[in-house]
């Protein structure tokens, strides 16, 4: 039976259909021209041939990048690793470029080669094992993280310059400069990909598997090709940002990737998949220099550089999802209906519940559910919790022997047990915040900056002084929560992916803690500080008994209160969560307010511990935040995990790390070690699967 | 005659739902056969299972005497299965004709895709299907459900294949359109085809097949050839008994008083594009039922009532004062409970526990300053579900572990346990077994004797007529009708949902 008016089909006019389906692209490149025309206008000179050239050679490596990342982004998938999958290129190159002498095609063979490896095995546990792409590559970009620094320690070598002007030089002098080339030459194999099969088996898969898989279309194969086939591209990018910079740097990468996210957002590719293409990254790359650019003319300083960044990428979100039901219109005509419902419910004074409706006898007594003492009856409403928590603390032990036999005779079991736990502080806190955002079904990679800049203000703020850290420590801590509220809100009313929004706010942060600290942090952690984190009471770094009090706060929050239900509920399933009543837009806030409080907490104690803050300390613990998460058994994407399970992981990961640090083994082999814990644990704790 | 498609034993569970138990049919070649069976009786899953979606626990599919290799849709393709799927399987922001084409589009020298090939290749194929009132530079997106069905029915019947699955094929189809079917169905035929054809409407099954298998609880009932069953021997197999008996009766002390003030009262309720208007009252101890065929304006009166989506016109009162629902959680405050359609993605988390679950709703009740009194919310969630007959172990166990019709008795001890008055039901009983069916029957017999108020939506006409006091009949986005008494039996609702009290379309004629 037919719904509504039918009519006669009309005969559709075909330009606003293309116009429609090219929306994406032609918003890109009209974003472009305008920041174009405004830089133009704020330029004293004209833009010639010289500026052309060098644009472009600067955005060539984004944008490059950012097409692979978008062949990711229409299957419904992400790699985080795009960025190290770059730097590991880029030292790979300049390594064995020193030892040995090659055409040019074959160093350029060997960069795809390396992002195709990579592709490859991010597809294999993306494709054919179905994990979720946000742990796999997130994996993979600390394992190459790893793996990079291994290759090369510090920035340096060179490259022949040949190779260099292959890349950066010009085609025809004054005319065509490289990089054009290259792009010209992307956008074509990109032409030629999609007059195949595959190139439309892509849109297929990102529009709906479930339909793709039903018209008989190896699906498993296309999301594999897919990252294989967005790691070569990746590895060109390392290829042409090796020609361009002209030498090696292992921590080249990590930066790159808010821009990369950038690029596709901006270049019309939306998030949700199915949809966009590969020619708009070029104007949002080319956006994205430009808008630097605009900030070098102005005057303002580099620092502004992430912020800049992170709100575009919010913005350019905000934007493609302009024409579809957009969310902020949906969330105004609520706020309406909300302040009607409340001024009604006011007037009213008295809800229906005021006169309850019962079916069953409450005075009745329950059948007894017998409060049996029996073992096996108390572990069953347990039993999940100890089937996930128990392999962390299992490896942990399996770790502590390993490390007590390593010591031998040096071993003072004490001393060890002191430190290690000092040492896991830190993670136990972030497991709480991380743990929360995740057990809401959403991800935190705010945490390096909030950590930071926490450290960064407080000890800025203090200069060392324990009177001044009375004031500065609830000015610090209120921070925290106004940036957890700001992810919150955003994430809830704004319906942006959590990636997004927390990977932009981790850029502003960065900015923000630059600017406070004019690049480099002053000042000392108040004395208090560092006692609380190296002195001693009662025989017991003082630390450690908060830590004790926060690991029963941290347990009975998540499982005992109001907050805590409805956080699995919401995460578990978030429709069936709003349908029981639940406010879920509070509950989500809630977990990124928790989050960001923790970093805080943790920026201060890193502070104490070190004695002072610096730029970057919280990097470290973005990958270990996520790690002792999942290892303690919780489902990323929400809805299944405990705290305790979480402790186990944040010990296990702080024993194996402090094991490894007594060992000779470079510290590059921590993270690949730490990225393979996290797929270790992703595949062993995977749910049974059910159909 | 030569058999076509032998299904043997096949076997099915998902979790704790039994899908399939050892279903064996044989389908001749050359036939249209129809598999009948209420919803959950397994149709859909041996639509999956022969299109290779689905790989099933135990059992085997001969296509023509060969073995079916399970779960590979490229396998059940290379036999030439073909399937009009249910939820229609294109790609929304592809165009009509790539669709047409997935994924096998014509290509030159072996890799790129040859445009003209394609055109010509699509100009054939809407020629031949009779689709010329699509253009096939349309996206898929932007058409509506009928010809989005068309095309789904289409695309599986320009694959010439020598098995044609048609799963619920005209729940989108109004009259000229399921003629055009029929001269589908006889093309297909005319190629050599087989046919399996799904229906949930005997009118169709007399007009369309030779033959029909009747399935129940995922277990094969019988084959017969259509002109040698009655309509009602046909039902009784479907339903396993004869159908009044799964009614139970209620007794008339406690029916509703026909002066009492409405408990919930909605007055020109519009929710754009699909609910236009609707106006009714629910009086204490009624069950209102909701009819007309799916996709009317149903679903956004529940939404509108339970504060998801918010009206684009129109009043709510609950019990005589004006209400603004702003979210469920409002509705949920001011007394409104909402069985939704969906159990498994809106009525339940599976992953939490039954006491998760159930505490929902009443977490602030339940609790002090945000701390959860755990032992009072496990006692109370004992009880209640001791209440609707659900297995105390459902207190610690994730209820993706439970069967569809304890899941949805699970969402019912949510409900009860808000005492909220007024009970919303969205196809309550879908998916359920009829043990479970009764006592969700009984169950709504007894919150209406206590006083509540019921608004019942069935896709099952029988269930509306058997249990409301009153149906109102949803047609085109309007009420057209309520129905009283005698009025609201199977056969009056359907008139009036089929459009034939009020209007001259020709549908097709309800069995008589």
């Amino acid at each position: 039976m037919s719904v509504g008016a039918l009519g006669k089909p009309e005969r559709p006019t075909l330009l606003p259909l293309i116009l429609r389906r090219h929306q994406g692209l032609i918003m890109a490149a009209a974003f472009f021209l305008a920041i174009f025309t405004l830089l133009q206008l704020s330029m004293s000179s004209s833009f010639g041939y010289y500026d052309v050239s060098s644009t472009l050679g600067s955005c060539a490596t984004i944008a490059l990048a950012a097409m692979g990342q978008s062949l990711v982004v229409i299957v419904k998938g992400l790699d985080l690793s795009a960025a190290a999958v770059i730097s590991l290129v880029n030292v790979t190159l300049v390594v064995s470029m020193q030892h040995t002498q090659a055409p040019a095609f074959v160093w350029v063979l060997l960069g795809m080669g390396v992002g195709a490896i990579i592709g490859a095995f991010n597809g294999v546990l993306v494709a054919y094992m179905r994990l979720q792409p946000i742990v796999v590559t997130l994996a993979s970009m600390f394992i190459c993280q790893g793996v990079t620094l291994l290759v090369m320690k510090e920035p340096g070598g060179s490259v022949p310059p040949e190779f260099s002007s292959m890349f950066v030089g010009d085609l025809i002098p004054n005319l065509v400069p490289m990089p054009l080339v290259v792009l010209v030459g992307a956008v074509l194999f990109w032409g030629l990909i999609r007059q195949t099969r595959f190139g439309t088996n892509l849109f297929a898969v990102g529009g709906d598997e479930e339909a793709a898989r039903a018209n008989g279309i190896n699906t498993s194969a296309v999301k594999f090709f897919t990252y294989v086939l967005a790691g070569v591209f990746f590895g060109f990018a390392g290829v042409f940002l090796t020609a361009q910079t002209g030498s090696g740097d292992p921590l080249i990468g990590p930066p790159l990737l808010l821009p990369i996210f950038v690029a596709v957002v901006l270049g019309g590719t939306p998030l949700s998949g199915g949809k966009g293409g590969l020619v708009g990254c070029i104007f949002g790359a080319l956006t994205l220099i430009l808008t630097t650019n605009v900030l070098l003319v102005m005057n303002i300083s580099t620092y502004y550089s992430t912020i800049v960044e992170g709100i575009l990428l919010i913005l350019a979100v905000l934007g493609s999802s302009i024409s579809q039901q957009s969310p902020l219109r949906r969330q105004l005509r609520f706020l309406r209906d909300r302040v009607r419902s409340r001024e009604i419910l006011r007037a009213r004074g008295a809800s229906l519940n005021r006169r309850p409706l019962r079916v069953y006898d409450p005075s009745q007594p329950i059948i007894p559910i017998a409060k049996s003492t029996s073992f096996r009856d108390w572990l069953r409403p347990h039993e999940e919790t100890l089937r996930f928590s128990a392999p962390s603390y299992l490896a942990l032990a399996v770790v502590l022997i390993v490390t007590a036999t390593a010591f031998g005779s040096r071993f003072e079991f004490s001393a060890y047990l002191n430190s290690l736990l000092v040492l896991t502080s830190f993670l136990a806190v972030l497991a709480l915040g991380q743990g929360s955002v995740i057990l809401s079904g959403g991800l935190d990679l705010s945490v390096p900056w909030m950590i930071t800049l926490a450290g960064v203000v407080l000890t800025g703020l203090t200069l060392g002084s324990n009177e001044a850290a009375f004031w500065a420590l609830p000015l610090v801590i209120s921070i925290g929560v106004l940036i957890g509220f700001v992810n919150g809100a955003i994430v809830v009313v704004l319906g942006v992916s959590p990636i997004v929004v927390t990977l932009a706010m981790n850029g502003v942060l960065q900015g923000a803690a630059l600017i406070f600290s004019n690049g480099s942090p002053i000042g000392f952690s108040p004395p208090i500080f560092r006692w609380l984190m190296t002195g001693a009471l009662a025989g017991l770094t003082p630390i450690l008994w908060f830590l004790a009090a926060f690991v029963v706060f941290a347990t009975l929050l998540l499982s005992r209160t109001t907050f805590g239900r409805r956080l699995y509920a919401v995460g578990s399933n978030q429709t069936s969560a709003r349908y029981a009543g639940v406010p879920v837009g509070a509950t989500v806030i809630g977990a990124y307010v928790v989050s960001s409080v923790c970093s805080c907490l943790v920026g201060i104690m890193l502070s104490g511990f070190s004695g002072q803050a610096f730029n970057g300390m919280g990097d470290a613990f973005l990958l270990p935040s996520i790690a002792v998460v999942v290892v303690g058994g919780t489902l990323i994407g929400g809805g299944r995990g405990h705290y305790f399970g979480m402790l186990g992981g944040a010990l296990l990961l702080t024993a194996i790390a402090t094991l490894l640090s007594a060992s000779l083994l470079p510290d590059a082999v921590r993270q690949m070690i730490f990225g393979s814990i996290v797929l270790a644990s992703v595949v062993l704790l995977k749910e049974r699967r059910t159909s | 005659m030569p058999i076509a498609i032998a299904v043997d034993r096949l076997t099915k569970n998902y979790g704790a739902t039994r899908a399939l138990d050892g279903a064996s049919f044989e389908v001749n070649k050359g036939d249209v056969h129809a598999l009948l069976g209420e919803n959950g009786a397994g149709k859909s899953t041996i639509v999956k299972v022969l299109s290779g979606l689905v790989r099933p626990d135990s059992g085997d599919v001969r296509i023509d005497g060969r073995i079916l290799p399970f779960g590979s849709p490229r396998a059940s393709r290379a036999l030439g299965i073909s399937t009009a799927f249910q939820e229609i399987s294109q790609i929304p922001d592809l165009t009509v004709g790539r669709n047409l084409l997935l994924p096998e589009e014509p290509l030159r020298a072996g890799i790129f895709i040859d445009r003209a090939a394609s055109r010509r290749r699509v100009a054939e194929i809407i020629e031949e299907q009779e689709l010329q009132d699509i253009h096939p530079e349309l996206d898929f997106r932007d058409l509506d459900l009928p010809l989005r069905q068309k095309i789904e029915i289409a695309k599986a019947i320009a694959r010439k294949p020598a098995i044609l699955l048609l799963d619920e094929p005209t729940s989108a189809l109004s009259g000229k359109d399921v003629d055009w079917l029929e001269r589908r169905i006889e093309q297909s035929r005319a190629s050599g085809a087989t046919i399996i054809f799904i229906t949930h409407r005997m009118p169709e099954v007399r007009r369309f097949c030779s033959r029909l298998s009747i399935l129940r609880g995922g277990q094969h009932v019988g084959t017969f050839a259509t002109d040698t069953v009655s309509d009602d021997d046909v039902m009784s197999s479907i339903v396993g008994r004869s159908i009044g008996s799964a009614y139970p009766h209620r007794a008339p002390t406690h029916l509703p008083l026909p002066d009492a003030p409405a408990l919930l009262a909605v007055e020109r309720l519009a929710v754009s594009p699909r609910l236009l208007e609707a106006t009714f009252q629910i009086r204490p101890r009624e069950i209102f039922g909701l009819g007309g065929l799916q996709g009317m304006g149903q679903l956004e009166l529940f939404h509108a009532l339970f504060g998801i989506e918010s009206p684009t016109a129109g009043n709510i009162a609950v019990d005589g004062r004006p209400v603004v629902l702003a979210s469920p959680r409002d509705a949920v405050r001011v007394g409104l409970s909402l069985v939704p359609e969906e159990r498994k993605t809106e009525g339940l988390a599976l992953k939490l526990c039954g006491k998760h679950n159930v505490s929902l709703p009443v977490l602030d009740r339940l609790s002090r300053f945000g701390w959860i009194n755990s032992g009072r919310e496990r006692d109370e969630v004992a009880r209640i579900l001791a209440r609707v007959q659900v297995q105390s172990r459902a207190l610690f166990t994730p209820c993706s572990a439970f069967s569809g019709g304890n899941q949805q008795k699970i969402v019912l001890a949510k409900w009860l346990l808000t005492e909220s008055r007024i009970l919303l039901l969205f196809d309550p009983t879908r998916g359920v077994d009829v043990g479970t069916k009764r006592e969700i029957f009984l169950l709504m017999h007894e919150f209406a004797d206590a006083g509540g108020a019921i608004l019942f939506y069935s896709t099952d006409t029988a269930e509306l007529a058997h249990l409301c006091d009153r149906v109102a009949v949803i047609y085109r986005g309007r009420i057209a009708s309520i129905l009283d008494g005698e009025e609201a039996s199977e056969d009056g609702i359907l008139r009036i949902a089929l459009g034939t009290g009020s209007r001259s379309e020709k549908a097709y004629e309800p069995a008589e």
